[in-house]
């Protein structure tokens, strides 16, 4: 469980310029928030930007780039909102 | 007080205590309110979880207490779904697993055994008398009774 992890996926040239401002980042929990849970919701998110993903210490360091500008400023507390689901799935 | 309410930008912060309320309790109090919020669960030192609601639209003072109360009537709402659904786990079960084989009138029979097994009768009772031996039952007739000679045509 404790080994980095990193998941890079490109995105589209037309959204790369948008992202270029301010990444949005997001970080959970890793006592709450399960590898299964993230991976899942990096999947499902996949198609609005390139996610990546990675463990640092007790918690998940997940990364926007290449975001799609429709969903910029929603997108880390949506990604946060769908991991909580797939948790609830997974219990 | 259990669940601490911390009021944030444009949301609340509730701290709960994880021996109050279960961390599956928690979660799915959270998951209740995102359609509304942005949620973020995260663990806190002494086995507490806090939970942080974040408005998707702007609200005002009041509508983010009122956000507060309602994750605390959740809160109880799912403890007591918990509780009720832990009591009647069993019954759940038994009934499910009558519901699916009703089907086969067999199977049916099996299923309801453990139903049966509440019965008086213990496992040394004999009623009908099959763990006699054969030789205590009929042994004794046997020996008074007059033996047939073989051989001999019946007369009419």
């Amino acid at each position: 469980m404790g080994s980095a992890r990193t998941s890079r996926r490109s995105a589209p040239a037309s959204r790369r310029s948008a992202s270029r401002a301010a990444p949005p980042a997001l970080r959970l929990d890793a006592d709450v928030y399960t590898e299964e849970a993230l991976e899942r919701t990096r999947r499902a998110f996949a198609h609005l930007a390139a996610i990546d993903l990675r463990r640092e210490g007790k918690r998940w360091a997940v990364r926007f780039s290449s975001v799609d500008p429709a969903a910029a400023g929603r997108l880390p507390g949506e990604f946060a909102n769908y991991a909580l689901s797939c948790l609830m799935v997974e219990s | 007080m259990d669940p601490k309410v911390v009021q944030k930008a444009n949301g609340v912060e509730v701290t709960l205590d994880e021996a109050v309320f279960p961390r599956p309790v928690g979660l799915a109090a959270a998951y209740r309110f995102i359609d509304r919020c942005y949620v973020l669960v995260e663990t806190r030192p002494g086995k507490r979880l806090s939970v942080r609601l974040e408005s998707k639209e702007p609200t005002a003072p009041a509508e983010r207490k009122a956000l507060a109360g309602e994750f605390r009537n959740e809160l109880l709402h799912q403890l007591v779904r918990r509780q009720v659904a832990e009591r009647t786990d069993g019954l759940r079960a038994a009934i499910v697993g009558r519901a699916l084989l009703s089907a086969d009138d067999a199977l049916a029979a099996e299923a309801s055994a453990p139903a049966a097994a509440s019965d008086p009768l213990d496992f040394q009772d004999d009623p009908l008398g099959i763990a006699v031996p054969w030789e205590e039952k009929y042994g004794g007739k046997r020996e008074n009774k007059p033996k047939k000679r073989s051989g001999q045509p019946k007369k009419r």
